[in-house]
């Protein structure tokens, strides 16, 4: 007799028989450990205890992982436009160094539906999903800086990003930031000098670099790294669970000039099987 | 029985009870632990000194951000958690871990299981600790707040915890006490609570790598459960202790006070997730409600304390420990108090992502726990060194120091939330516009911890010069007496 297709054919009725096993088995255990634990006050305050951490590790870790842990990118209907998407290698290197050099002390990464967030930082607030294929996951906790959630869409300059590492304070007035020039190299021009190199004149930095032009100020992989990092932050596609905002001026300006560069605006996607 | 301990023991009824039953003395008790717990102690002052080192660096930072700007070892965002770490796994837990040592063998009547062994334990958790800092500085950080040092480090002080923590659960199995003192609840609670809480995050974390936002969840469940259990369950039984010491009579009631452990244990592990979290929304939601809860903990604490020590507070101030106890007890409150309010969602969402996180955090870790066991400790060594502090009138000199480093650093910092926070809420209002008036508050911090760098300079003055006369200084002076060459050595050879 088959007894894998017996079991197959009251799937129903073994799977309850099992729990109702397990069951069983687990309160023999309970009973037989409170037995014991009477005996022992100490036993039994490390059972409680137990069962009190375990309690809050369930509803904390387990529950939660079992509802957004499997979590998939959603695929826009309209233009089958997947997001998040697994980012390329220079952005993952960029978020090393953002790691490594503890960027997430000053500067958040998510924005909440309340308190002027949307308005300043976003288009729209920041959902489990978007946080997909970030790892360390930098929320952060306390804003000395700007939230960086966003920051690609906001600041789209690839030189701009770079002068302000190097020099925060001459790009916002007043800026609290340190500096981060060791993620910069000052080197002598080789022949026609690196197409990486930033703009002196711009930076007003010619005096002190390079008077007489045999200098250049080269950004490093781990700075160029970071830079791709930035402009990757973006959370503004639209998600089931987080739509865009409807009254939002901002929003209809970006579709239009998604619209203008041949691409189709992406839909809120409602994709029933990817929220389960 | 030494008359000089029974004296000292006098305020103390219910360890008075104990004596006929136990073969040992308090001397004895105290010889015990010595050599461990002093050594706990004098490391925790040394990491102590360096966290504040590196908090005073940190927040320099926010009047010149240019300083020291240059080299990556010391970039704002390395420094930062180099100071908290320091302060946490380098002072806070082992200084807890000896303090727990101390009460566990004082209040169970057995003297510590094997000394050697923790003594091990704590000379490479501090091993652990270095490895671990300069892992930050040198930008191998993990990047999960509170667990910051890389994840090997995780293992080493796993292990040594386990070296420090299974003499103290064996000391309490051998107890020759059956009904031991409440306090001894809290600290058998807490030995397990910190390897369960440290073990699973960083096996969550930094091993099997959760995916996405679960990773900020495991954080926040992690630091909740060390912050509020943890050292709330350590710094609860130091007060207890001390609350019937200093009143010279029993707990108000036993009854209540277990009643105290499992409102905490129960309400106060349900990690602090932040409303706006991007998370499901019943998570902060639950979070908050069990947060709102914790006030139970504080409404029966008050009650016991009250009717503990009522009509005698006036001898809190009569000793400098007894007021460092005093001050982490009603920190404890203020703390819990701020909890309770930020809690509600119109409030928290204002003060969360502001600076006012950076308060709440210090005054519960710092203005309560680190308080707490400054005034055990310097109630404690002299007893177990059986030598008198070396400078006593520096104690006062930290009291204050101490005291007034909490009020300056928390109170601005809170400030400066609230005034950024109230002004974020305004769309209209830029960022830049929003922090420069928050700005000020900010820098009026760094006054706090240059009184936190000055106190535990003095602090560690006194530890390490009571350590050295301890441990080293006959051991020198046997060195110095014998590379002279003196004709009693050899006759005597």
């Amino acid at each position: 007799m088959n007894l894998e297709k017996l079991f197959l054919s009251i799937k129903g009725l073994g799977t309850v028989a099992l729990w109702v096993l397990v069951a069983l088995v687990a309160i023999g255990i309970l009973v037989a450990v409170v037995a014991y634990a009477n005996r022992s006050r100490g036993f039994r305050l490390f059972l409680v205890a137990s069962v009190t951490l375990g309690s809050s590790w369930y509803a904390f870790l387990v529950a939660p992982f079992q509802q957004v842990g499997h979590e998939q990118p959603s695929v826009a209907e309209a233009t089958g436009e997947i997001y998040p998407t697994a980012p390329p290698g220079q952005v993952k290197r960029g978020e090393e160094v953002y790691r490594s050099n503890g960027c997430v002390y000053c500067h958040t990464q998510q924005v909440r539906g309340t308190g002027g967030d949307i308005p300043r930082w976003g288009q729209r607030r920041t959902v489990a999903r978007d946080y997909l294929y970030q790892s360390p996951v930098q929320l952060g906790s306390q804003r000395k800086g700007p939230d960086l959630s966003n920051v690609g869409a906001r600041r789209t300059s690839e030189a701009w990003h770079l002068r302000h590492l190097y020099a925060p304070e001459w790009m916002v007035e007043g800026s609290t930031m340190p500096p981060y020039r060791y993620l910069f190299e000052i080197r002598k021009v080789v022949g026609d000098g690196s197409p990486d190199a930033l703009n002196l004149t711009a930076l007003g930095l010619k005096e002190q670099v390079s008077p007489n032009g045999r200098y250049e100020l080269v950004p490093t992989e781990d700075a160029k790294a970071l830079v791709d990092y930035l402009l990757h932050l973006k959370a503004e596609v639209p998600l089931f669970e987080a739509p865009l905002p409807k009254k939002q001026e901002k929003s209809d300006e970006k579709q239009n000039k998604k619209q203008q560069s041949g691409q189709q605006p992406s839909k809120p996607t409602v994709n029933a099987n990817q929220f389960e | 029985m030494n008359s000089s301990e029974s004296s000292q023991s006098s305020g103390h009824p219910e360890a008075e009870q104990a004596r006929g039953q136990s073969p040992w003395s308090a001397a004895d008790l105290d010889e015990s632990c010595q050599m461990p717990v002093l050594y706990l102690f004098v490391s925790a002052g040394f990491w102590l000194v360096i966290s504040s080192i590196f908090g005073l660096l940190a927040t320099l930072k926010l009047h010149a951000p240019g300083l020291l700007a240059d080299i990556p070892w010391f970039t704002y965002g390395r420094v930062w958690p180099v100071f908290w770490n320091a302060l946490v796994y380098g002072f806070a837990v082992p200084g807890g871990i000896g303090v727990s040592l101390w009460l566990l063998a004082r209040l169970t009547r057995q003297c510590l299981v094997l000394p050697w062994m923790i003594f091990m334990g704590a000379l490479f958790w501090n091993v652990g600790i270095l490895i671990g800092l300069l892992g930050i500085l040198s930008g191998l950080t993990t990047g999960h707040a509170w667990l910051e040092m890389p994840h090997y480090t995780n293992v080493i002080l796993f292990v040594c915890y386990a070296f420090m923590a299974i003499p103290a659960v064996m000391t309490f199995v051998w107890r020759n006490e059956e009904d031991p003192y409440p306090s001894i609840w809290f600290l058998f609670l807490a030995l397990f609570w910190f390897p369960w809480a440290y073990a699973g995050a960083c096996y969550l974390l930094n091993f099997v790598g959760l995916r996405g936002v679960m990773q900020a969840v495991a954080d926040w469940w992690y630091i909740h459960n060390l912050g509020t259990i943890y050292f709330g369950l350590i710094g609860l039984a130091v007060l207890f202790y001390f609350a019937a010491k200093v009143a010279e009579r029993p707990l108000y009631s036993r009854y209540q006070v277990m009643l105290i452990l499992w409102l905490l244990a129960l309400f106060g592990s349900w990690g602090d997730v932040p409303h706006g979290a991007p998370v499901p929304a019943w998570l902060p939601n639950l979070s908050a409600v069990t947060n709102l809860f914790v006030i139970l903990v504080l409404l029966v604490l008050a009650n016991v304390l009250h009717r503990t020590v009522s009509g005698h507070y006036g001898s809190f101030l009569k000793s400098v420990p007894y007021r460092f106890v005093l001050f982490g007890g009603v920190a404890f409150f203020v703390a819990g108090i701020v909890d309770f309010v930020t809690a509600i969602k119109p409030v928290s969402t204002i003060v969360e992502l502001t600076e006012f996180t950076q308060a709440q955090s210090l005054l519960r870790v710092y203005g309560f726990f680190a308080m707490t066991l400054f005034g055990a400790l310097y109630f404690i060594v002299p007893r177990l060194a059986r030598m008198e502090w070396p400078f006593p009138r520096l104690i006062s000199v930290h009291f204050w120091l101490a005291a007034l480093g909490v009020v300056l650093y928390v109170v601005p910092l809170a400030i400066s939330g609230i005034v950024q926070g109230g002004l974020l809420q305004q769309a209209d209002v830029e960022f830049m516009q929003a922090v420069e008036p928050s700005l000020i508050y900010m820098r009026i911090s760094t006054i706090g911890d240059v009184f936190f760098l000055l106190g535990h300079v003095v602090l560690f003055l006194n530890l390490g010069v009571l350590y050295y006369r301890y441990a080293f200084a006959d051991w020198v002076a046997t060195i110095v007496n014998s590379t002279q060459p003196t004709e009693a050595v050899e006759v005597g050879a």
